[in-house]
Parts: C-alpha cells; sequence; structure tokens
C-alpha cells in the first residue's frame, strides 16, 4: 500500500477501508472464494475480482473483494473511478431511449486485465462488478445483476439495517459469495 | 382428534382477508425499532412487547371464536392443539405443532419453524437477549386469559439466536373458573 494511494483514498472518503486494513483479509477468508496462491490465480484466470454496492449519495455501502488483500485498494479506487463514469453516462445518455427501469449499464470501464459492469436501481443505488473475464455474456451479466438486486432489497429490508450505511448483514455477505460462485460456475463451464 | 383442526385451520385461512406479509413483517419490523430507539433497553422492550401482546390477545381472542367456528374445548391438550393449528394459521398463515407434554398434561411446547415476523431480520451484537417475536407470547396470554385460563408463556428457542426453530413453552397455571359478579345477599 503506498502513501499516494492512500492518501486518494482518503480525499475520495474511503477512510474505512484504510482504518481496518484486516478488513479485506476477514473478508475474503469468509467469503470462502479467495484466489489463493500464485498457482490457482494463474488457474483460474477469470473470475470475479470484486462487488461492490455503492448507495445513491456515493457513498459505499458493501464492498467485498475477491482476490489477495494486495490487490484490494487498487480495487477500491477502480470502484470508485466507475462511479465517475456512471454518473456521466446518467447525465448524457448517448441513445436517445435508455432503459428507463434498473438499467443495465454495460462495461464501464474496460482496462487492459479487467473490465468493470454497472448496474443502476431507480434509487440511484449502483451495484460495480469488477471481473477478469474476458468474454462474458449479456444475459449472465444482467441474472447476475438481478441477483444482487434481490439480495440487496433482502438485506436492506431488516429493520436493523439503517439506510445509507454499510450493510453488515452476514447473510448479505454469504448470498453475494454464493451468486459469485454460481457466475462463475456458469461461465467457466 | 388432531386432523379436525388442522383443516379447519386452512379453512378458515383460506375464507378470511388476507394482508401482504411483507407489509406485515416490515410494520412489526419498524415496531420493534421505534421501540428500541424509546426504551433504549432491551428488557424493557421485551416486556413492552409482551403488553402489547397481551393487549391484542385479548381482543384477538373474540375474532377468534367468532370467525372460527371451533367448539368448546373440553382440556388445555386440546386447547392447545386449536391454538398451533387454526390460530396460527388464521392469524400469521403458518400452522404450529404442539410437542413435549408433561405429564400432568398442563405444560406444552408450540414449535414454529417458519415465523412471517422474522423475515429479512438480523439481530445486531447490541441488541442480544432481544426476543424479537415476544409479541406473541402476549398475545396467547391475554387470548388464554379472556377464557378463563391463567398461563405462562416463554420462548424457548428463538432462530434469531440461531436455533433451528421457534419453540414456545405454554404453561397453565390455573383455571378460574367465572365468578359471578353480584354477591347474592344484595
Amino acid at each position: 500500500m503506498d502513501d499516494y494511494s492512500k492518501s486518494c483514498l482518503i480525499d475520495l472518503g474511503f477512510q474505512w477501508v484504510l482504518q481496518d486494513p484486516k478488513a479485506a483479509t476477514i473478508r475474503e477468508s469468509e467469503s470462502g472464494n479467495s484466489g489463493g496462491g500464485e498457482e490457482e490465480r494463474r488457474q483460474l484466470g477469470k473470475m470475479i475480482v470484486c462487488v461492490a454496492v455503492v448507495g445513491h449519495q456515493n457513498n459505499p455501502v458493501f464492498l467485498q473483494s475477491f482476490t489477495d488483500s494486495d490487490d484490494a485498494l487498487k480495487l477500491h479506487h477502480i470502484v470508485h473511478c466507475s462511479l465517475d463514469v456512471i454518473d456521466e453516462r446518467v447525465n448524457n445518455p448517448k441513445k436517445s431511449g435508455p432503459t428507463l427501469n434498473d438499467t443495465f449499464l454495460g462495461v464501464l470501464y474496460p482496462m487492459d486485465d479487467c473490465k468493470v459492469y454497472g448496474y443502476l436501481t431507480n434509487t440511484n443505488v449502483k451495484f460495480i462488478m469488477v471481473t477478469t473475464e474476458i468474454d462474458v455474456k449479456d444475459g449472465d451479466l444482467r441474472s447476475f445483476f438481478k441477483d444482487l438486486h434481490s439480495a440487496y432489497v433482502d438485506a436492506v429490508s431488516n429493520p436493523f439495517h439503517i439506510p445509507g450505511k454499510k450493510i453488515t448483514s452476514k447473510s448479505f455477505a454469504k448470498r453475494v459469495s454464493s451468486i459469485v460462485k454460481s457466475f462463475r460456475s456458469g461461465t467457466t463451464s | 382428534m388432531a386432523p379436525l383442526p388442522a383443516r379447519s385451520g386452512d379453512a378458515v385461512f383460506a375464507n378470511i382477508e388476507h394482508v401482504n406479509s411483507e407489509l406485515f413483517t416490515l410494520t412489526y419490523g419498524a415496531i420493534v425499532r421505534q421501540l428500541l430507539t424509546d426504551l433504549e433497553e432491551v428488557e424493557e422492550v421485551n416486556k413492552q412487547l409482551d403488553q402489547m401482546g397481551y393487549n391484542i390477545g385479548i381482543r384477538l381472542i373474540d375474532e377468534f371464536l367468532a370467525k372460527s367456528n371451533v367448539s368448546r374445548c373440553v382440556d388445555f391438550k386440546e386447547t392447545a392443539e386449536v391454538i398451533a393449528k387454526v390460530g396460527f394459521k388464521m392469524f400469521l398463515g403458518v400452522s404450529a405443532t404442539v410437542t413435549n407434554w408433561d405429564t400432568e398434561g398442563t405444560s406444552c411446547s408450540l414449535v414454529l419453524e417458519d415465523n412471517p415476523l422474522v423475515d429479512f431480520v438480523e439481530l445486531p451484537d447490541t441488541c442480544q437477549g432481544l426476543c424479537y417475536c415476544n409479541i406473541l407470547s402476549g398475545v396467547i396470554r391475554g387470548a388464554l386469559e379472556m377464557v378463563s385460563m391463567k398461563t405462562e408463556v416463554t420462548w424457548v428457542r428463538d432462530m434469531l439466536n440461531g436455533d433451528d426453530v421457534y419453540e414456545l413453552r405454554v404453561k397453565l397455571l390455573k383455571q378460574v373458573l367465572e365468578e359471578y359478579p353480584y354477591k347474592d345477599d344484595e
């Protein structure tokens, strides 16, 4: 973790990531989906690297990375940058008639080794997914985000959840992990 | 005897008005959250939920008897069966099972596998010890008191605390025979 990245993230409001540096590793071990050693990463070259849920005020609500913790900071940075892309798309619709509800935003940000996909709900809650998968079918992506959306709705219906605060529900984290696992097994088969 | 209450429970449930279960769940969740904010103490909230349930129960028993057409129960065993199969089915949409009778037949367990009140709920660490469904124990206690049975209802197992089912222990304390309110010599 270099200092420049740290200062960038603090400026962008991602302080909570740095306050508990063990958070990424703890989540990684809970999800049971960790990249493991170097060999596994080479074998599982195509996989979902991180899933994030961002609230309507661009506040991070949920972030789970599925690789080694060294990349976690970079992933959070990527997620935050992709928020800008979403704002651009929302404010300047390219085509005259984009789908009005549950806008699936598609590829937000193709980078050298991974792609970022976004999904926007009517309440301006954004789901962002970073994956190293090169060729992903549209239908798979849409169903992935739909499953994520319904898991999110169930988590938010918890009366003890404070809207706008981070989702602390363990069952939501488990559901996200299982959705990610089924997405991986669906596309790698 | 067992199949008869079950069938009539389903029949009553089919004829009665229904409400959206998510609306019901979210409303109950809002009540519990508000109580926690107002009272701040978990024990106080449990007591308040029980009291609210009691107030509901004393009124609910009339509706139950009017709509369900059950005949007079012969003993406490039958009462428990009717509560589990007809009462729970009518008002919550799920039926419970009656188990663990003690030797005298005055104490039993009502086991609920599915509880619509707790959909989507996860108790945070600050609220350990909260009996989230305590309103149900109050309802049963209030309803039975109106039919001359003094009972004590407690929660034995709670899924929100990690158990596999919900279990309520209902204990009959005494049967209060109806007293004539007027004295004979007046």
